[in-house]
Formats: structure tokens, sequence, C-alpha cells
């Protein structure tokens, strides 16, 4: 069985040999999931064997002893060809709205921005992404990319220990997982938060910063900034000019996520 | 510096401004540079006809600050945009 999926724009095949690895994609994949779509030549992602497993995508093939490492390698290869072969203008951030509001997370790796996103998500806001803020580089409309989240053993258990699927060294968790929903239609950005990592036990705050702050952050994080960059400095400039820009002092994420939809619903 | 004619930004440099704070993206590098508010504010007045002395006075007409602190600012601006290679050569 295929699995043709949207990806920023990017449609992509998967096709397993395992009929549990199909499952599990199937399953991890379901808000990315078109079922039809001309997929070019270098966009097919195979998962030969049924253990140990190869997964063949855009990049180097990767080898794969387990379920769980097969599962996240087919995902990372998802992504990477996500990430080269996009239309749109691609800033890796968290987004996730609430009652028409847009909030946008910029953040690097391990900076907890996945688990912030999983606690938001949790305590009612709808999924945007937890990879890239997605622009249509004419009409500047925000466009969903619903990945699913790779969540630590720390992160679970800082969400709520939600169901999931085994992926490597983490949990891999839809939307629906955490009982959020896909907003597919995200407003205009209200919010765009850089995260200042702290202590866990440390309450959250969150401070003021300049939107040229909140833009040098975005831009040091795009992944498709470079193709045309200077229409995708002015239309990052105008996202951030009717959004409040602030830096949170993260703590414990749970409490981070409780602050922020405070803040957010006091409008 | 202080009486030199400056060499204006380069022509080939996209600007975006943010609550008065310039954002110049140096096109063939792709590396935005971020200026602060001292900087946004020299940036304005750099038309390749003004030296670093007639911008201070400029900038003093406007802003309740001491002159010999304000050049000292203005020429580390100027060293700094140098530096970063958005400005044209100075005439």
């Amino acid at each position: 069985m295929t699995l043709v999926i949207d990806a920023m724009g990017v449609t992509l095949s998967l096709q397993a040999e395992d009929p549990a690895i199909t499952a599990a994609l199937t399953r991890v994949l379901r808000d990315l999931t078109t079922g039809t779509g001309t997929v070019a030549p270098d966009r097919h992602i195979a998962i030969s064997g049924r253990g140990p497993w190869q997964v063949l995508g855009p990049e180097t093939p990767q080898g794969a002893d387990s379920m769980p490492q097969a599962l996240s390698a087919a995902l990372t290869a998802v992504n990477l060809a996500a990430v080269r072969h996009t239309p749109l203008l691609a800033l890796h951030a968290a987004v996730v709205t609430r009652g028409g509001r847009t909030l946008v997370v910029p953040a690097r790796s391990g900076a907890g921005k996945s688990t912030l996103t999983a606690c938001l998500l949790r305590q009612g806001w709808a999924y945007v992404s937890d990879e890239a803020l997605a622009l249509d580089r004419t009409s500047g409309r925000l466009v969903s990319y619903p990945r699913p989240l790779g969540l630590s053993e720390w992160s679970c258990r800082a969400v709520g220990d939600p169901a999931g699927t085994p992926g490597e060294g983490e949990t891999v968790v839809t939307a629906s997982d955490l009982g959020a929903v896909v907003d597919w239609s995200p407003g205009a950005v209200r919010y765009v938060v850089v995260l200042e990592r702290t202590g866990d036990g440390s309450r959250p705050s969150t401070t003021r910063i300049e939107r040229s702050e909140a833009l040098g952050e975005l831009l040091q994080r795009g992944f498709t900034f470079h193709h045309d960059a200077a229409p995708a400095l002015r239309m990052t400039a105008e996202v951030l000019r009717s959004a409040h820009t602030l830096r949170l002092r993260l703590g414990d994420p749970w409490s981070a996520a409780e602050h922020l939809t405070a803040l957010v619903d006091a409008g | 510096m202080g009486g030199t004619r400056l060499g204006p930004p380069r022509t080939d440099l996209t600007v975006v401004e943010l609550d008065g704070h310039l954002s110049v993206l140096a096109g063939a590098s792709g590396v935005v540079h971020t200026l602060n508010a001292t900087a946004s504010a020299v940036w304005r007045l750099l038309d390749g006809t003004r030296s670093a002395d007639e911008i201070v006075e400029q900038l003093l007409s406007r802003y309740d600050v001491e002159r010999g602190r304000l050049l000292e600012d203005v020429e580390r601006v100027i060293s700094d945009l140098t530096d970063r290679q958005l400005l044209e050569p100075r005439a």
C-alpha cells in the first residue's frame, strides 16, 4: 500500500514492505495524508525489509534494527524531503492557534519547543505545526504542516503521558493523541514568543522584546529563507508588524503553557 | 573620520523597518543585519553627502545627548557598518 501525503506543499509517497510499518505510518501521518496526487520521481520514500529495515529516501539510505528506529528514520526522511522541496517560505518554529489567534514559537532544537507545543495542545490550543511557520510566497497565507511531534520520555511525562507510537528515543504523537485538532486555516500571527530556557522549577514569565529581535530569531532559523531572500525578508517583517513579540522564560513547560494561555485569553 | 564625506548604503541591500529599527539584508550573502536604535538613526542620514560631524549635528538637534559621546557612538556605528560591507566606498 502506498501512502501519499502533502508536507508543506510537497507531495510525497511512502511505501513499506512491512505491513506493521505501513500501519504505524498510516497512523502517525494521518493529518498529512491526501490519498491522491502526482508524485515526482525523487519524492518517493521506500521502507524495505521486515526487520531489519532500510529507509530509502532523498538522503543516504538509513538502516534500522527496530520498528521504532525505522519509524523515526521514515519521518526524518519525510521532513528532509519537505524542507528541501517546499515552495513555501518555511521558518523553523512551532505554530498553534486559539480562538483565531495564532502564536508562533521560533526555537532551536532542544530549546523546549515541542514540549511547550504539546502542553499547549493539551490545554485546548489547535495545531498548525511543530516544525515550520510556512507562508505562501505570493499571498503570505499561513500553511499548516501538522507533522507528528516526537516527544522524549521527559516531555511525555510533562504532558501527562499521551498515547502515541514508539519511535527511536521518542514517542511519536499526533494532535489527536493530545486531544487537539488541526487548524487548517490559521489566521494572522498575533504572537511571536522567543524561548529562553531556565531551570525547570522557575516560574514562567514573559517580557516584551523588539519586533526586530523576533525577526532575527525567525530568520536565523529559516529553512528556505535564502531561496529568495529579499521578498522573504519583507514578508516576514509584514507578519511581525501586527504581532506582539515576547520573550518567554520557560521554566516548567506545563506552567508556561498555562501562562501563555492566560495571556492570550486576556487579549 | 569626523569631516570626511561618508559613503551611502550599498544599493543592492534590502531594508525593512520595524518599530524604528532597521534590518538590512546584504544581497549576495543572505545575511540579515539588525541595527540598534543609534545605528538605525545614523543609517537614515547616510546619503553619500554627509560626514560623521554633520550626522552628529543632525542627531544633536533631535536628541539630548553630549556631543563627544555622540561622536564616539556615530564613529563606532560607521566603523561597524563599514566592517560589515554595507556602505559604498567613501567618496
